[in-house]
């Protein structure tokens, strides 16, 4: 029993691409038949996505378009190029994904202020820009779907996590709003927020050391693949979520419900 | 700032593709709807620190009739 989209001749921007949930997100999106534009920070990374993807064994070229951007830095001009680079090669798009982030602690007591600012212009001001220019009329068909990331930290947070929790649940808030504007353009937009998932993120050694045996326990079904997430992403930019539109969507693993008794 | 600027600008709050002009009549623009107004109200309140009423919005014909609501001169 398995569940496959067809994106064929769609076209879809994906944030944050050159790692973890992002890059299951667009090598999926791709295998689907979609034009994906991939925005990383990291270019070499970027064209591993484009060379090693499982789509250089189907028997048509690769459909990953890569820009390198900083979405710390990035200007609405910085976004404005690089989206118009992408619609003019392959017409306006569908939607879009938006994943990049970083995790640190931040101890009430002690935290460092450019870490914590770091983290919310990342995960919060970086989506408001992307979606800000995205759905224009310029860059997006209507009826578009564009998904965020929030994550459990932003409704159950732990010790010093507020600066990562806040942006998180900031995400979901904000969906809420941008789907009351974008809907003019009949665009939806939702979040999804995943407990913890084996990425790369994860091999951060602090985020390894706050993952400790009872957390992990919580999962009911263990701990997550980006594959596990990707799943609901391409499922809410696809015609099948057409009447969802400003939700959060838990891909927790049973995280929730396995943290009470 | 010029009407030129202004128009680029309106253009960009109204995410707008219609042809505008300073005598282009608002009713005649699809995109000037209740989110237009609200856009174009924060920004002469907060971007341009203008003071203006949402009355003056509404009551607005034309482009130019904003452009002057935003301290533009002609």
């Amino acid at each position: 029993m398995s569940v496959t989209f067809d994106f064929t001749g769609k076209n879809f921007v994906v944030v944050g691409a050159s790692s973890g949930i992002g890059k299951q997100a667009a090598i999926e999106l791709s295998y689907s038949g979609a034009n994906v534009l991939a925005i990383g920070r990291n270019l070499e990374r970027l064209a591993e996505l484009k060379q090693n993807s499982p789509i250089s064994l189907v028997k048509r070229p690769p459909r990953i378009f890569t820009e390198q951007l900083d979405v710390l830095t990035a200007t609405i001009d910085d976004w404005t190029e690089v989206l118009g680079n992408f619609t003019s090669a392959v017409g306006r798009i569908n939607g879009g994904v938006y994943t990049a982030g970083i995790w640190g602690l931040t101890p009430l007591n002690s935290f460092d202020e450019t870490l914590a600012h770091k983290i919310f212009d990342t995960s919060f001001w970086g989506a408001v820009n992307f979606v800000q220019v995205a759905t224009r009329k310029k860059f997006s068909d209507g009826g578009g779907s564009f998904v965020l990331m929030s994550s459990i930290a932003g409704d159950f947070s732990g010790k010093s996590l507020f600066a990562y929790s806040a942006a998180k649940a900031a995400v979901q808030s904000a969906v809420k709003s941008f789907a009351k504007e974008i809907i003019r353009s009949k665009h939806r937009i939702n979040s999804v927020a995943p407990a913890l998932v084996k990425t790369e993120m994860m091999q951060n050694e602090m985020y390894a050391a706050t993952a400790n045996e009872e957390i992990i326990s919580r999962h009911l079904l263990g701990l997550g693949t980006a594959r596990d997430v990707a799943g609901m992403i391409l499922f809410l930019l696809s015609d099948r979520a057409a009447w969802i539109t400003g939700q959060n969507f838990f891909v927790d693993g049973g995280y929730i419900v396995g943290s009470y008794n | 700032m010029t009407a030129e600027n202004f128009i680029a600008k309106l253009i960009n709050l109204m995410d707008t593709e219609a042809e505008i002009n300073l005598s282009t009549k608002l009713a005649d623009v699809e995109d000037w709807d209740s989110l237009s107004m609200v856009s174009f109200f924060s920004y002469c309140n907060s971007t341009l620190g203008k003071k203006i009423l949402p009355e003056q919005i509404k009551s607005a014909q034309t482009v130019e009739d904003l452009y002057k609501l935003a301290g533009g001169a002609l």
